[in-house]
């Protein structure tokens, strides 16, 4: 009976436990789940010169994505966004290949973006406005893969400044942190400004203030890869001639506050109004750095050029004209004592200097020549010819 | 032992459920994989849009604020639309615009408007409204800023399903959820129209200038309170209850022959205990609306001509070519002559008003081109009847001040005219029922004989 009973119990145990094993399946992977239909272009496609074009300049050339129809899941969905405008889309595809593709081939050959342009560039047609601090996003770049430029609807080919600010700038920035998200620049950068940043409030910051500090905006001052990017955007695309008067206002020292109307103000030069004031130390600005925008008829802004601004309603872009101003008062103006202990200056060119030669060992990239080459495309666009002749490529497309 | 024998029942059941569980041989309760069910809906829902010349009407609702927009949307098999709408946002005129859509996979297949459209995306865009709708802050009168945020409106939208007969799509927008649908149009319709007649019934079927409409429950009787939604956004509550604490508000887009609100409005009942749920509302032949959702038997209209009417603070013109049929035009015609007569100056006109000081009296005030002559006042007094639906008027001959006396006593037909208004019953229409400025008076025993009052 105990025989039995075992082998019973024997019998059960081995019917049973193929019974939770046996649910192993074995057959072959069935087809993929997904249409395998080949996406081609159509070409009674009201997008189709278009589509052809980006196919033939950035998808082929460097397995890169020009994503010009909206995806918000490839955005932040906090952000209320709007797609660019189709009009829109072509013009800064075409921009974004010749100032930027088509001059880094130009220095390092096409091999360079091939290895390491970034896989996607996504358009939005609004800013990305941070409700909270007021400020808005102009581009991201996302584990050196993707790269989103946003305001694209505010894009006007023929005014230089506001395409710089807006985009090739945002672009070079984007595409520096791309760089150095693949290799490391040298932590030294990110001693010269210990202390100075600020990622709250930045965009309260002057432009004259920060680059007393050695900042080059405002946005450099938030965090050491921002400022990182800063350099080498700013250096890259600003005209020697607002660069240097950068350069000039960081040699300076800076007031900045509020003036009797309440109104922020950042000056490196005042004077007395009268001998009242000059007894009671009441300043009056004399070169003031303004928030640099400068504003349409409708109160848009359309560019944001470096200036200093004179009592007399002057706004002087370059150094010479500066120190011509200040050099020709027939009031005595005096400069605003540098208080920060920083010179404002030499850590700028030291910034430089590091970003430069990080680019050339880590990437064998001239910085200069770069330079040379986006300053030279970037100063072609002042012809309105050029845009019309990029415009030509996409239209010639069969 | 027991306890054995139940031990090894219990492995043997669970045997025999052990080889049953490894039948992989189910039917298959799908025609194909998710995403090839995806792509499939992709194909059709854009067949579907592009098909008997791919025209709809869409009713959008950017949020909860403000009132719903009509678009007029042409989709085409290339991949373009083109909208068109009429609105505050776009200067009031009629506007179109081409831009680029595509059925998208997402949370299932997603209408995307993916490029900008400056017709549909203005609702999107996250800048600062500007313009007359443009939200004010009640408390500093100043703008709001909305930069960040704009409308808020959606340009994505998940698709919910095509009615049975193809000709409407049920849409729910991806970020805000907003139930959205869209009405196939016959390609040959006139749609700068047809947006214009959406664009003026939204403006100017309600006013705030007129007082709140009555919504009838008829099977209850039951009566609630809707407010005049000229901005396409209504408050209601019930009229025997608190409105205090039982107003709900609602958006809604106003068409020509239709009110719909956003989402099934309920409304409660005095009760508190249940609700009228309203979604929408049917223009009838004499200007009220029903509204027979959910078996209900709803009627919209104002709260009554003759309450309206008597109301203080309206002023009821007669101007000298007022509109006026049979004897009252007879009469009426009479009074220019006979003021040029007796004062050789032109007869202007005569308004129907309250007049607080000095009088606090209703009256009827004569006037004509002489403006140093003085105010003319002829007192009178009117009542409501017929349950709030009209007035009956009682106007003195006799009494008024001393330039109404005057008036009186030198302008017979005036008299005349009085008396006839007098004696007159009268049923009351208009052309715009919910915000009634002006009103047709009617003899309710010769229809021919009508005033019209101007407000």
């Amino acid at each position: 009976m105990k025989y039995i009973k075992y082998l019973l119990t024997s019998a059960v145990v081995a019917v049973s436990l193929p019974a939770f094993t046996a649910c192993g399946n074995d057959d072959d992977f069935t087809d993929t789940i997904f249409p395998t239909d080949e996406e081609v272009l159509d070409p009674s496609s009201y997008s189709y010169k278009f589509d052809k074009w980006l196919q033939q300049s950035f998808l082929t050339p460097y397995n890169l994505e020009f994503c010009y129809k909206m995806e918000d899941v490839e955005t932040d969905m906090n952000y209320n966004l709007v797609p660019a405008t189709f009009d829109n889309s072509i013009d800064i595809a075409v921009l974004t290949k010749y100032l930027w593709f088509d001059a880094y081939d130009e220095l390092t050959g096409t091999e360079f973006l091939k290895t390491n342009a970034p896989r996607k560039i996504h358009i939005v047609g609004s800013p990305a406005y941070n409700i909270e601090t007021g400020s808005m996003i102009l581009g991201l770049a996302e584990g050196g893969i993707k790269v989103s430029l946003f305001r694209v609807n505010e894009l006007e080919v023929n005014n230089f400044y506001n395409l710089n600010e807006f985009y090739f700038r945002t672009m070079h920035h984007e595409f520096s942190h791309i760089l150095h998200q693949k290799k490391s620049y040298p932590v030294e950068f990110n001693q010269l400004n210990v202390g100075n940043y600020d990622d709250n409030n930045w965009q309260d910051r002057n432009g004259g203030l920060v680059a007393s500090l050695g900042f080059v905006t405002p946005y450099a001052s938030s965090q050491f890869r921002e400022d990182f990017a800063e350099t080498i955007a700013n250096y890259i695309t600003r005209t020697p001639e607002q660069y240097d008067l950068i350069l000039w206002c960081a040699g300076h020292g800076w007031y900045a506050g509020e003036d009797e109307k309440n109104q922020k103000e950042a000056y490196c030069y005042y004077y007395y109004k009268s001998d009242d004031d000059r007894e009671s130390d009441k300043k009056t600005y004399a070169l003031e750095f303004k928030d640099g925008y400068i504003y349409d008829s409708e109160l848009k802004q359309v560019c944001r050029k470096v200036y200093l601004y004179t009592p007399e309603g002057r706004e002087l872009t370059k150094v010479e004209d500066v120190e011509n101003w200040i050099n020709t008062r027939s009031f005595p103006v005096y400069p605003v004592e540098d208080v920060d202990r920083k010179d404002g200056k030499e850590i700028m060119i030291q910034k430089v200097n590091i970003a430069r030669q990080w680019l050339a060992d880590a990437w064998n990239i001239d910085l200069d020549k770069l330079r040379e080459i986006v300053q030279k495309r970037q100063n072609t666009l002042t012809d309105p010819n050029t845009i019309i002749g990029l415009r030509k490529q996409v239209e010639a497309v069969q | 032992m027991k306890l054995y024998k139940y031990l090894i029942s219990i492995l043997l059941l669970g045997s025999a459920m052990g080889f049953v569980s490894c039948n992989n041989e189910e039917d298959d309760i799908f025609s194909g994989s998710a995403a090839q069910r995806l792509d499939d809906y992709k194909k059709q829902y854009s067949a579907d849009l592009t098909d008997k010349g791919g025209k709809w009407l869409m009713e959008y609702f950017p949020n909860e604020d403000e009132r719903g927009y009509a678009f007029v949307m042409s989709f085409n098999k290339d991949g373009s639309v083109r909208v068109s709408g009429q609105n505050v946002w776009i200067d009031n005129s009629y506007k179109s615009d081409v831009s680029m859509w595509q059925i998208i996979a997402d949370n299932g297949p997603v209408l995307s408007f993916n490029t900008f459209n400056s017709v549909l995306h203005v609702f999107s865009n996250p800048e600062n409204l500007v313009g007359p709708e443009a939200p004010i802050n009640p408390e500093t009168s100043k703008d709001i800023d909305e930069q960040g945020e704009g409308h808020n409106g959606d340009y994505e939208f998940v698709i919910i399903g095509l009615s049975d007969d193809g000709e409407t799509m049920h849409l729910a927008g991806k970020k805000r959820l907003y139930d959205i649908y869209m009405h196939r149009l016959d390609p040959e319709v006139d749609e700068v129209s047809l947006l214009n007649d959406y664009f003026y019934a939204s403006k100017y079927i309600f006013s705030a200038q007129f007082p709140e409409l009555v919504i009838t429950d008829t099977n209850s009787g039951e009566q609630f309170a809707l407010s005049q939604g000229e901005k396409g956004l209504f408050d209601a509550w019930p009229m025997a209850g608190d409105p205090v604490v039982q107003t709900k508000t609602m958006n809604a887009i106003i068409g020509i022959n239709e009110i719909r609100f956003r989402k099934p409005f309920a409304i409660e009942r005095a009760n508190e205990n249940d609700s009228i749920v309203v979604e929408r509302f049917v223009k009838q032949a004499d200007g009220t609306y029903i509204c027979t959702d959910n078996d209900q038997n709803l009627v919209l209209d104002n709260c009554g001509y003759g309450n309206i009417f008597v109301d203080k603070k309206y002023k009821w013109k007669l101007n000298p070519n007022a509109v006026m049929g049979g004897d009252f035009a007879a009469i009426y015609g009479k009074i220019a002559g006979e003021t040029l007569d007796a004062y050789k100056c032109s007869f202007t006109g005569i308004e129907w008003k309250y007049v607080g000081s000095p009088t606090k009296r209703q009256l009827l005030e004569f006037k004509f081109s002489r403006t140093n002559a003085g105010a003319a006042y002829i007192y009178g007094e009117q009542e409501v009847i017929d349950g709030g639906k009209s007035v009956k008027f009682n106007i003195s001959t006799a009494d008024g001040n001393s330039n109404g006396k005057k008036r009186l006593e030198n302008i017979p037909s005036l008299v005349e005219f009085i008396n006839k208004i007098n004696s007159t019953t009268f049923t009351i229409e208009s052309d715009k029922r919910m915000a009634p400025n002006s009103m047709k008076f009617v003899d309710v025993n010769n229809p021919q004989n009508y005033i019209l009052f101007i407000l």
